[in-house]
This record gives structure tokens, sequence and C-alpha cells, in this order.
């Protein structure tokens, strides 16, 4: 019988193979949970990849500078006159904002903002071929948490999964894991949409579904505690047959995941008028973190 | 081999471990569903194993490799650091025990390597209740669709390690 001793290799093995079993072990059903270690890698991993993603965007930026800028002046033309219609439009909508504002006064609800957010870039892709997150470059010392909403103003974009110091990790929603609480623009009907782990959304659960088709627009309802209510989340894109207790439907997300460079990480979510300490219609930007901001609500 | 030699060898490792997986995060992001199927990590490590034949030093690095592309991913830290030490240790004893400078050799082990990589993250993720995934077609599908670029694309960076060996 061969000594173990003498197979360094198998006891190598064995001693990892321990060591991942344990690590897995402690995270069980806690997908990101914010270990020691995770945070130690991330905080190896993300400068590394900062300082790449910046030489390729150094790179881009020299292209798009100098040699993507045929036929500029045509288009700067043609964004004129479409700056001059758009003005217009704005003008005529102005009055409308303002009688819209003076209806919520009189109906007493809360000016409902979204709340304080970061802006952050995407600077990295999940880099295993199962799971759908991103990296951004900001993290704890931004103000950001496990479970902030992370959006932009198309929609929502995900959750942030795990955070490091200057770091986190965003589970997408279309990610398999990934649930969402949703209600339908028009009909107001509550439902719950859960990732495919490809591009789109499926419903896993709906208060009623009779009436919905195709091209129906659905936003956050709020109700998971994550993002914040009346965010763009998905346009329906089928509508099948009934399975069990509701048909079985799919949604497109209205943000492009695939496309994805900045997007707004929902630090602090918009109280109710009562709760606020001093309502502020027009908040100065604090010069010391540029990148927090108060955005108004983009839709619903 | 001098002191100072290996350690230097090791931090090119360590090095390259790093650069590995922060290229192909942004490769990820900048080329999206183009490079979905593409696992450099796994690529390095059977390229590894098979170029060095060290099995202790393999499965380390297989374990540091798959533990830094969990933390960039989000997914349970050991998922993957358990499938690559594994494929890793199992690409450099196949190198002791077969001649992988055989192109039929690298072609059926690259395919084996990231089906087995595929099923053992699947598996992990399933048992600890945080992959959310299914067994289906579709997915069997993508797995064998990675298998065919990442057989593809080692060959490639086989076919330049001849090439660079038989000039010098």
């Amino acid at each position: 019988m061969v000594s173990i001793a003498k197979r360094p290799g198998w006891i190598a093995l064995v001693s990892v193979l321990v060591f991942n079993l344990l690590l897995l072990s402690l995270q069980t059903n806690q997908r990101g949970s914010p270990g020691v270690m995770r945070k130690w890698l991330l905080n190896i991993m993300v400068p590394a990849e900062k300082l790449v993603d910046t030489g390729i965007r150094g790179i881009w930026s020299v292209w798009d500078g100098y040699f993507a800028l045929i036929g500029v002046r045509s288009e700067n033309d043609k964004l004129h006159t479409e700056n001059d219609q758009l003005r217009m439009q704005i003008q005529g909508q102005d009055e409308e904002i303002r009688e819209a504002a003076r209806l919520r006064s009189f109906l007493g609800m809360a000016d409902a903002g979204i709340g304080k957010t970061v802006a952050a870039r995407v600077i990295g892709r999940n880099p295993t071929r199962f799971l759908q997150t991103v990296t951004i470059d900001r993290g704890q010392s931004d103000g950001v948490k496990t479970n902030d909403s992370v959006i932009t103003p198309d929609g929502v974009v995900g959750r942030v999964l795990s955070v490091a110091s200057g770091s986190a990790v965003v589970q997408l929603i279309t990610d398999a894991q990934s649930e969402i609480a949703g209600v339908f623009q028009e009909s107001r009907v509550q439902a719950l949409f859960r990732g495919t782990g490809g591009r789109e959304l499926e419903l896993s659960y709906i208060d009623d579904d009779y009436g919905i088709e195709v091209g129906a627009e659905v936003i956050t309802s709020g109700l998971d505690q994550i993002h914040p209510k009346g965010v763009p989340l998905a346009t329906i894109s089928s509508v099948g047959e009934k399975k069990e207790h509701f048909k079985v439907m799919f949604a497109r997300p209205r943000v492009d995941l695939s496309r994805l460079e900045n997007v707004l990480v929902v630090i602090e979510h918009a109280r109710p008028k009562g709760d606020a300490p001093e309502p502020q219609n027009h908040p100065e930007p604090n010069p010391a973190s540029p990148a927090v901001h108060t955005s108004p609500r983009t839709d619903g | 081999m001098n002191r100072g030699r290996k350690l230097g060898n090791i931090a090119m490792t360590v090095f390259t471990v790093i650069a590995i997986v922060v290229v192909e995060g942004i490769l990820k992001y900048r080329l999206g569903i183009f490079f979905k199927p593409f696992d450099l990590a796994l690529i390095y490590c059977v390229y590894y194993g098979f170029n060095f034949s060290k099995p202790v030093s393999s499965v380390f690095l297989g374990a540091g490799l798959g533990l830094l592309q969990d933390s960039l991913s989000g997914a349970p830290l050991g998922t993957n650091g358990f499938s690559k030490a594994l494929i890793c240790f199992a690409a450099a004893s196949t190198s002791l025990k077969f001649n992988v400078d055989q192109p039929i050799t690298r072609i059926f082990a690259l395919f084996l390597f990231t089906l087995a990589d595929g099923l053992l993250v699947s598996i992990l993720e399933l048992t600890m209740g945080t992959g959310g995934l299914t067994v289906s077609s579709g997915r069997l599908m993508d797995l064998v669709l990675a298998g065919v670029f990442n057989t593809l694309l080692g060959l490639m960076i086989f076919g330049f390690r001849d090439r660079y060996r038989h000039a010098t």
C-alpha cells in the first residue's frame, strides 16, 4: 500500500477541497454574505479592475475624440432642430407640471422622490458563466450597503449583493435568483417577477391576470422594501396559457442590462413628508461628495 | 533553482492569476454575450496543469483562481474555488499519465474539463440553495457550447505555447 505521505498532491487537494467546503458551509442560503474574506478579495481585485478599465476607457476616449467625429456636423444640425422642438414641448408641459404639483398638495400626498443616490460606474461583469452580476466602483465608503437598490433613469437594474470599501457587486434583476415586486402601471395589479438567468423576467405571482396583454408596463411597487416605488421595471413581452394558478408571462427589463455603464445606487429611500426633518424643495449639492445627490422620481 | 528565482516565479503566477480574472471580468462586460461562453480561468488551469505537471501547485493555483472568480461574481465563496482546484489537479495528473502534446488529448481534456466544471458549479449551487437553477436542455446546451468555445480558444493558446517552445 502506498503511504499517503508519498502523495503530496492528494494531501493538497483534500486540504483545499475541505477548506472550500468549509467556506461554502458558512454561507448556506446567504449568497454574497459580507464576510471578511470576500471583502479582502474584492479589495484586491477591484483596484486592478479599475486600473485596466481606466486604460481601456483612455483608448476609447482617444478613438471617440479624434477618429469617430466624422459626420458630427450634420448630426449637430439635426440635434439643434430637435432641441428647438423639445424646448417648445417643455414650455407646454411646464404648466401641466405645476398643475400636477398643486393637485398633489391638495391630496396631501408625500412628495414622492426616490431618495438619496450615489452615482456609480460599472467596471466589470461576473467572470463566471452562470450568474448575472456586475461590479461597480462605489462601496461602503460612499454609503453603499447590501440590498441597496440600483437603478438608472430608464428603470431598475438590480440590488447590491456584497460590498467592499470602494466597490460593490450588484445582482441584476435577470439573475436566476433575483425576485422583485412590481405593479402594472395601468391596472395597478400587484405582481412578483423573478429572473430567468437569461434576458427576461418571468412572472412568479400575480393577484389577477385578467386583461394583461403584451406591451403592458410594469413599475416597482416598493413592497419588497429594496427598490423605491414607481421606478420603471419591465414591459410584458409574452403572455402564454394558464399554468396552475395564472398565465405564464415574460417581461423584458426596461433597462438594457447588457449595455450598462452608469448607474445610481439608492442609499437612502425617500421618507414620507411627515417623517422628513425639514422639507427642502431644492437641496443644495454637497461639494464634499459630488456624487451624492437627490434625484426626482422618473416615472409613475 | 535559487530562492530569488523561485519567489519571482510565485509572484509572476500570482500576478497572472489576478490578471486573468480581471481581464475576464472586463471582457465579459465590454463584449457581453460574445464572451459569455469563454472561461479564461478554466483554460489557464488546464494550461498550467499540462505545462508544469505539478499537482500540488496546480491545486493551489486552481483554488486561488476560483476564489477570485467567486469574489467578483457574488457566488458563494468556494464554489469555483472547489471546482477549479479539482480541474487543475486533474489536468496536472493527466499530464503525468498521457501525452498532452497530442491535439486529440487536448481537445478531449478541454471539452471534458469545461463540462465537469459547469456540472460541479451547478451541483454546488443547487446544494447551497443559492443558484436558483434547474437542469434544463437549454442549460446543457450552453455548457456544450462553452465546451466547444473553450476548446477552440485553449487549442489556440496551446498552439502559441508550442511555437514559443520550439522557437527557444
